[in-house]
């Protein structure tokens, strides 16, 4: 009997060896694997809802885009040469998600079309273009809106914007000073950088 | 009586050796059952915990103690990602290291899709809790390496970093810019410790 009881203890020897994969919170490597759901929305109904003026909207498929030319519904041709047009309110950004908006950023660019600058400042192969802050408003979603915002002034870059509202911006647009022609077709994109808190 | 002493001698040596295989020539195999304690924990208490970071109580689920993380869309009435663009959450879940050894490295990982270059569409904001800096982490990339200032190098026992999502639908997603229609991806996080530990 003494000897069998040495063989337990030599087993014994040889678990507690490998002891750092069965311990007290000891281990090699941790593996989880968990589920990540996903999903993608149209434009009006996303965590950043962005709605424009449906007369001049052509974006297909719920994903907004403008034609300040001739081929939308608004009447008119296009730009005005050598004038300073504005479309007040023209987008409208409204925070669908959980937390406050502390910034809202535009930035434009055009790959084959002039230098996209400020407003006032254009000058040769340049086109001027700027979202100016409309309003705040408590918005609903919908697709697209009229130009009959009812809006207060709060200006979302001293308060932010809480869930659920929305602020609205006019699009103005700056041909003085430009060179360009008639005619002259150009796609310009608008890219919107919106900071939530954490 | 002898034999005996022999399969003693031979099973000390398999002790000691720590595996090597049996030198006595005694027996070509032991077979010995042990009991080994396995239990489960919720993920809020396993040795790698993983708990939403969340205040507000959005975007990551928890059923029978397993998390789930849901960009679906919120109590606010949002459905989804915006299309073409880029949305980072923030803060969405805490790994804190309940082990007893330092974590060295922590991965999260999307796995392979064929229908999307996961790489370039996922990626990670990482940060330690409560910390406003944040690094931003590759897909398989270490959380804890040296070049994410954010994070620290190694995770202690009873430390904790925060991860959140990026989905980059401007140069990854599909190409218009969208998810496949299978709105569900796997995420593993993978933790090692010091294997000399």
């Amino acid at each position: 009997m003494a000897n069998r009881r040495s063989v337990l203890i030599g087993l014994g020897g040889l678990v507690a060896g490998g002891g750092a994969l069965l311990g007290t919170g000891a281990f090699t490597t941790v593996e989880a694997e968990r589920t990540v759901s996903i999903e993608t929305a149209g434009d009006a109904d996303a965590f950043l809802g962005l709605l424009v003026d449906d007369d001049y909207d052509v974006g297909e498929d719920g994903i907004v885009a403008l034609d300040l030319g001739g081929d939308n519904a608004a009447e008119g041709d296009g730009l005005l040469l050598d004038a300073l047009t504005t479309y007040e309110p023209m987008l409208v950004v409204q925070n669908n998600g959980s937390q406050n908006v502390d910034s809202i950023e535009f930035e434009f660019d055009s790959e084959s079309g002039p230098d996209i600058v400020d407003v006032g400042d254009v000058d040769g192969n340049e086109f001027g273009m700027e979202f100016d802050f409309h309003g705040e408003f408590d918005g609903e979603n919908s697709d697209g809106f009229d130009d009959e915002l009812e809006t207060n002034d709060s200006d979302p870059s001293s308060d932010p914007l809480e869930p659920g509202e929305a602020a609205a911006y006019n699009l103005r647009v700056d041909t003085r000073g430009s060179d360009l022609g008639d005619d002259e077709e150009f796609d310009v994109t608008v890219t919107i950088t919106v900071e939530a808190g954490n | 009586m002898p034999n005996r002493r022999s399969l003693i001698v031979g099973l000390g040596g398999l002790a000691a050796g720590g595996g090597l295989v049996l030198g006595t020539g005694a027996f070509s195999t032991v077979e010995a059952q042990r009991t080994v304690s396995v239990e489960t924990a919720g993920d809020a208490d396993a040795f790698l915990a993983l708990e939403s970071a969340r205040e507000d109580g959005e975007y990551v689920t928890e059923e029978d103690g397993v998390i789930g993380i849901n960009l679906i869309g919120n109590d606010q009435g949002a459905a989804g990602l915006t299309r073409q663009a880029i949305t980072t959450f923030r803060n969405l879940v805490t790994v804190t290291n309940q082990g007893s050894q330092s974590i060295e490295s922590l991965s999260l990982s999307f796995a392979d899709s064929t229908e999307i270059n996961i790489d370039e569409t996922f990626s990670f904001p990482v940060n330690e809790p409560d910390s406003e800096e944040t690094a931003t982490v590759g897909n398989g990339e270490n959380v804890l390496g040296p070049a994410v200032d954010a994070t620290p190098e190694s995770l202690q026992p009873g430390e904790a970093v925060v991860f959140g999502i990026t989905v980059d639908l401007v140069d990854g997603g599909t190409d218009d810019g969208d998810l496949p229609e299978d709105s569900e991806f796997n995420l593993t996080i993978r933790a090692e410790t010091d294997p000399t530990n």
